[in-house]
């Protein structure tokens, strides 16, 4: 196994010591600012209820997404304008997925 | 019919039985890389101690054709058997039958040895090989499976439950081993999981195999759901065998004292014990090993959790837990999964009457966003409940950093320790020099024309004052301060006095460990 020694920073304080691979895996982070509408579990789109531009209001079902032999209406968690749809019926998502781009 | 008729007639239906489910399914076992069920007793207990019960235990399904299959002994094999000379109960799922389902009398089976195992105060060895529930059986299996959580949740902490996972083990049938104390598990035999490669896959379309899943390897470095991994079942059954010599048949009884023991092989010299440089790492493993008998540290959850070490040791022939922080990864923070991995080896050993010995050296708690959304405080919480309740007698060796709250958490004065060691390089403070200095002197450092130089000054200044243990030592929060190379010496003598350690506890039904 590598064991690479690196630097680990608390309390100001850098020890020099080995970081196991999953604690840097986690501390990478999704682009910042992306605001969006994502799954909150992973399942098969079965339907989209929202087209590019339109506006609409916190509560507003924009996806029906299958999951766990249920659907499940995604409602949109903020108000605003769909900039961009980045899933289509049928699409299979992982949880946390990017489904809708909002301005 | 006559005696000997009678008695033929007994030994071919024995000798039917003990086949299990035939040379060719045999044969298949062994393709598969794994032991027979009966081979697997045959190595575990000592030579020839086997004494098998139930052998002619049928089911009494009538559903799906059940009703003309005979299956032998229902697809497990129970019994008691010695391992290092003391009794322990047993059973082994036996795959060539039935694929070692578990039907109704399959888990009675199980039932009644673990009702044996409490009753006698012995330990139980539970082998998984199993394809699960034998679902021609419905409900009544379901009602096996329920049977034998309840049985491993009265028997916890009352007789030492060791599961050894060798083949599939999935659903339901995950739960038996989760509730028992220790479990082994060995390269591409084992296989734990809730919902398995091919459900994932159908229904939320992730795709991995059963390895990655819940392999091995999976179960011993990442879920820490596993104690012990081997690389072979004969290396599980060594492990086995050593995990043993250190615990008590029961609770009422006190760990097994060697008569005949060893120092350490590398008792801990001075120069080479710490780094100068605090920020430099070393293996605590070392350190252990320095103080314990023959140098001899058997460790448990190896491969999880690294950053903080647990596992059993002797001083002068009496077994103790270990409990160490690992200045090696992650530079021995605290986190969720050490607070997990430290605080049940704690629970575990403290139901045991095997004392604790912990050694100190962290820098805190592990900062991030993962770690508090991940639930550290109460998960780190835990460490404080499993310390402060245990009644055991508890000994602390301070080597290096001590500070914050994670100061507390290892077996501090505060949480019952009964001694309390120092080293002349522990560094018992609220929190680093670099950080404390950062904070108190704040403004000096910002007003300073050379604000670098003022703050190497402060942390210096505040090294000097409070990174020592003689602060502590002065509040008595330390019992004493000793060389290293006198470390084992004074455990010695500590743990000599705690044998009539008495603890006076508030009446009770049980407490709420935060979970």
């Amino acid at each position: 196994m590598d064991r690479k020694i690196q630097r680990l920073i608390i309390d100001d304080t850098g020890y020099e010591t080995e970081i196991p691979d999953g604690y840097i895996r986690k501390v990478i982070k999704e682009p910042a600012g992306q605001k969006g509408i994502r799954a909150v579990i992973p399942g098969v789109i079965s339907e989209v209820r929202v087209r590019k531009g339109q506006t609409i209001s916190k509560g507003h079902v924009v996806v029906m997404l299958e999951a766990m032999k249920m659907l499940n209406a995604i409602e949109a968690e903020i108000d605003g304008k769909v900039a961009e749809i980045l899933v289509a019926a049928g699409d299979r998502v992982a949880k946390g997925h990017l489904l809708i781009k909002m301005e | 019919m006559t005696i000997k008729a009678k008695i033929n007639e007994f030994l071919s239906r024995a000798s039917r039985l003990v086949k299990g489910g035939g040379e060719a399914s045999a044969q298949k076992q062994i393709k598969s890389g794994k032991l027979n069920a009966r081979e697997r007793i045959d190595r575990i207990l000592d030579k020839n101690t086997f004494f098998e019960t139930d052998l002619f235990v049928e089911h009494t399904a009538k559903d799906f054709g059940m009703e003309s299959q005979k299956l032998a002994g229902d697809g497990v094999i129970t019994g008691f058997g010695k391992v290092g000379a003391r009794a322990v109960a047993l059973f082994a799922q036996d795959f060539t039958v039935a694929g070692g389902s578990l039907g109704k009398a399959h888990a009675g089976k199980i039932v009644k040895i673990m009702d044996s195992a409490g009753d006698m105060g012995i330990p139980l060895i539970g082998i998984n090989d199993s394809g699960g529930a034998r679902i021609q059986e419905g409900v009544d299996s379901l009602c096996g499976y329920g049977d034998i959580f309840y049985r491993n949740t009265q028997l916890s902490g009352v007789v030492p439950q060791i599961s050894l996972i060798l083949g599939p083990c999935a659903g339901g049938a995950v739960y038996s081993p989760a509730l028992t104390d220790f479990v082994f598990v060995v390269d591409k035999i084992s296989n734990m999981f809730i919902t398995g490669p091919q459900v994932i896959k159908s229904v939320i379309g992730e795709e991995i195999d059963a390895e990655r899943l819940g392999g091995a390897v999976t179960h011993a470095a990442l879920t820490g759901n596993a104690h012990f991994y081997a690389k072979t079942e004969l290396e599980a059954f060594e492990q086995i065998r050593a995990l043993l010599s250190f615990l008590p048949s029961n609770s009422t009884e006190m760990p097994p004292n060697q008569d005949e023991y060893k120092s350490p092989v590398k008792p801990l010299e001075e120069q080479d014990v710490l780094p100068n440089d605090r920020k430099k790492s070393y293996d605590v493993k070392d350190i252990i090993k320095g103080v314990v008998d023959s140098s001899y540290f058997f460790e448990v959850q190896e491969h999880f959790a690294r950053n903080i070490v647990v596992g059993f040791g002797r001083i002068c022939g009496r077994p103790v837990g270990i409990i160490a922080n690992q200045p090696r990864v992650l530079a021995g923070v605290l986190d969720v999964n050490a607070s997990d991995k430290a605080s049940r080896f704690i629970r575990f050993c403290d139901a045991f009457n095997i004392p604790l010995l912990t050694f100190v050296d962290t820098p805190g708690y592990l900062p991030g966003i993962d770690q508090e959304h991940s639930g550290i405080i109460r998960h780190g919480a835990k460490l404080l409940y499993a310390y402060s309740e245990a009644t055991v007698p508890k000994f602390t060796v301070v080597m290096r950093k001590a500070y914050g709250g994670a100061y507390i958490a290892m077996c501090s004065r505060h949480l019952g320790a009964n001694t309390v060691i120092a080293w002349p390089t522990a560094e018992i403070a609220v929190m680093g020099p670099e950080g404390a200095a950062n904070i108190i002197f704040k403004r000096e450092i910002a007003n300073s024309h050379d604000p670098e130089k003022t703050r190497l000054e402060k942390v210096k200044e505040y090294e000097e004052k409070f990174a020592n243990p003689y602060v502590a030592a002065s509040r008595g929060y330390v019992d004493m301060i000793i060389e290293p190379h006198n470390t084992r010496d004074a455990l010695i003598r500590a743990l000599e006095l705690a044998k009539t350690r008495r603890v006076a506890k508030y009446n009770k039904r049980h407490g709420n460990l935060p979970l």
